[in-house]
């Protein structure tokens, strides 16, 4: 079997156009495209053939360090089909060669994908965070209180009779949350972030000055407690960052080969995925908060009201579609609490 | 395809650089690549990368000859997964406590340049064309002179010093290139970044003069801020494709001069349709994408040179490992001519 290409010695630039040719033991030989002359170039097992990749150029490399380039793709197929008997060699060749072997592999590319974003990610991260030691959960919560501390907020100027208050109402629901967490509950002031409450993961709940005058009651307040403790409960912070964590690394090994081309492309469905996954958490917090005031005599409007409020205060602020927001829509989250 | 190899005659010849790679045959390449990646969880990603190059650079050819990628995927995948288990770590670090990740982001600067000489060095030593390979030979010292210094200069002068600058960094990454023991040589200005930066600028600055007038008239956003978006993206396009064929046509290999003519409109109408593509196929347009830009670019690069283009001689090379460039593939700091 005849194989033409150009050939370039070991080290050398100029090309000479070549035929190869091997005989039923393997001998390899070269001969120009003049046809004079005919010289040995070793043994078939010697030399190095890369694999088939569509129908770009071919390279066989021989032992004294010659390089034939060709084109003929199914002539060096033939040969290593030849010469190497059981060898399972062009298997991706095969694959790609096949339209439904390629068309099965798109569908099963996109199934995947979508599979491991919406349910092995966010399923792992929850299973991790809720199986890591509480010592991560305490240190992680300490580090970013103080870095809140320093960036976004001042001492609260609520009264001690208030604060006091409020805190007695919180530790009693903490200890009916029946969790091994340090709970308290810090008050603090803040311009930038306004009325608004939130929780780390080692039990820390802070809530603002302007929020605690926005409630028009304890109860109120308490309900927003109960979602707090709702996410710490379920270690929401925690899962946040595994996901966040896990979902660069699969939007990097996915798009390997695309993030040079477009950029932008690769960061968009990250952001309305952990919108989305940020969602998902709001909702599991307010369960929570709804099944501790059912359970414990709170009626559950007080939740629908503060919701409200919030959303009446933050007006104007955030805005955009809802596939887009961290937090769901505040008329579909007060539907439970309202019926 | 036979250019009178034998024929050895001094006078210069154009060798047009083509692109015979097709889409329909790249994209069931790179579905078969994705498919392979996620069942071996990743690890197949190194073989991938190796095929995806190997189809570019063989479906690449001038006078006659195609370009060869020659990395080994083992290596690859060796840097890949110690990449990725920096970048992991960092992410965490960062999310938990993010003055520690802002303070190993600082440790990484000194760290960088040496991952960008290594990896340039590996990709150039990877590549070949008619059995002679490429070489990168700039220092660490150099890459952080002109990518971590010299960039500093930038903010420090208000922007006045970004073409010389520009300039300093191609100068250096093409003057440390060279094929089969000849150098390459750039012979661009100063003058010609500053030209380019300019009118560039001139460019923002009629748009910024309309969208104003037109925001006079029509006071809603919505009229001048897409006028203000599709200038930003012409203007850097325009600084893209200029710079790109300045770099070509005034760098030397041995006496042979190349020629690069990409229009602005043409890059500029390739980048939105392109974006487009991906976005509405969910990314099954990539493979599309990727060819018809190597197409375009080769279609627009020409070789000045002699017939027989025999004068390249491959020099020994110390083998070195991937494993800094792939690191730097992670932290996305590739930097190209």
């Amino acid at each position: 079997m005849a194989v033409r290409g150009l050939y370039y010695a070991q080290g050398s630039s100029e090309a000479q156009a070549m035929i190869m040719d091997s005989d039923d033991h393997g001998t390899i030989t070269l001969q120009s495209e003049q046809g004079v002359s005919r010289y040995p170039a070793g043994h078939f097992d010697q030399l190095q053939i890369s694999p088939r990749i569509g129908s770009s150029a071919r390279a066989i490399r021989f032992a004294d360090g010659g390089l034939l380039e060709t084109n003929d793709n199914d002539g060096v197929d033939l040969l290593l089909r030849q010469h190497q008997k059981s060898r399972n060699n062009g298997f991706v060749h095969r694959l790609e060669s096949s339209y439904r072997t390629v068309f099965l592999a798109a569908a099963g590319c996109l199934g995947v994908l979508w599979l491991l974003l919406t349910v092995v990610l966010p399923y792992s991260a929850q299973k991790l965070a809720l199986n890591l030691p509480d010592s991560v959960a305490t240190s992680v919560g300490q580090g970013t209180m103080e870095v809140m501390d320093e960036l976004y907020f001042q001492h609260s100027e609520l009264s001690e009779s208030d604060q006091q208050r409020l805190t007695k109402l919180f530790d009693a629901m903490a200890v009916n949350a029946d969790a091994d967490y340090p709970f308290r509950l810090l008050f603090r002031s803040s311009e930038q972030i306004g009325a608004n409450a939130f929780a780390l993961p080692d039990g820390t709940v802070v809530v603002t000055d302007d929020f605690i005058a926005l409630a028009e009651n304890d109860q109120q307040v308490q309900s927003v407690l109960a979602h707090e403790i709702g996410h710490v409960i379920h270690r929401h912070s925690l899962r946040r960052v595994l996901q966040t964590t896990g979902l660069s690394i699969i939007m990097i090994l996915v798009t390997g080969d695309v993030v040079s081309t477009a950029n932008l492309v690769a960061l968009l469905p990250g952001i309305l995925l952990e919108s989305s996954y940020s969602r998902s958490m709001e909702t599991e917090a307010d369960q929570y908060a709804l099944t501790y005031m059912k359970s414990n005599g709170l009626p559950p409007k007080h939740f629908a009201d503060i919701m409200t409020l919030m959303m009446t205060s933050h007006e104007g602020k955030a805005g955009g579609p809802e596939f887009l927001s961290s937090h769901p829509d505040t008329q579909e989250r007060i539907k439970p609490f309202i019926e | 395809m036979n250019t009178g190899l034998m024929s050895g005659t001094d006078q210069p010849v154009s060798h047009d650089f083509e692109f015979s790679g097709k889409a329909g045959e790249f994209f069931r390449i790179w579905i078969v690549n994705v498919l392979l990646t996620i069942v071996t969880l990743g690890i197949y990603s190194a073989w991938a990368k190796v095929r995806t190059r190997q189809y570019f650079y063989g479906s690449t050819r001038v006078a006659g000859s195609s370009f060869s990628y020659l990395a080994s995927p083992l290596a690859i995948l060796q840097g890949r997964l110690i990449g990725i288990a920096l970048l992991a770590a960092y992410t965490l670090i960062s999310q938990y406590n993010p003055i520690a990740g802002a303070a190993l982001s600082l440790l990484a600067i000194p760290v960088v340049p040496w991952i960008v000489a290594r990896g340039l060095a590996f990709n150039a030593r990877m590549s070949a064309w008619r059995n002679v390979r490429f070489q990168f030979d700039g220092s660490y010292g150099g890459v952080f002179v002109h990518f971590i210094l010299l960039p500093m200069l930038i903010m420090l002068s208000l922007g006045f010093a970004l073409p010389w600058v520009v300039k300093k960094q191609k100068e250096f990454l093409v003057s440390h290139y060279s094929f089969g023991g000849k150098r390459f040589e750039p012979e661009f200005t100063t003058g010609d970044f500053y030209k380019i930066y300019l009118k560039a600028l001139g460019l923002m600055i009629i748009a910024g003069i309309v969208a104003g007038a037109v925001s006079g008239f029509l006071p809603n956003p919505l009229f001048s801020a897409p006028l203000m978006i599709i200038a930003y993206l012409l203007a850097g396009t325009y600084v893209m494709t200029c710079t790109s064929n300045l770099i070509y046509n005034q760098s030397l290999l041995a006496s042979y001069g190349f020629e690069s003519n990409l229009k602005t409109g043409r890059m500029l109408f390739l980048y939105i349709t392109n974006l487009m593509a991906v976005l509405c196929s969910l990314g099954l347009a990539t493979p599309w994408v990727m060819i018809r830009m190597a197409r375009y670019k080769a279609e627009c690069l020409t070789m000045h040179a002699d017939e027989s283009l025999s004068q390249f001689t491959d020099q020994a090379q110390r083998e070195q490992s991937s494993i800094a460039e792939e690191v730097g593939d992670v932290f996305d700091v590739a930097v190209g001519i």
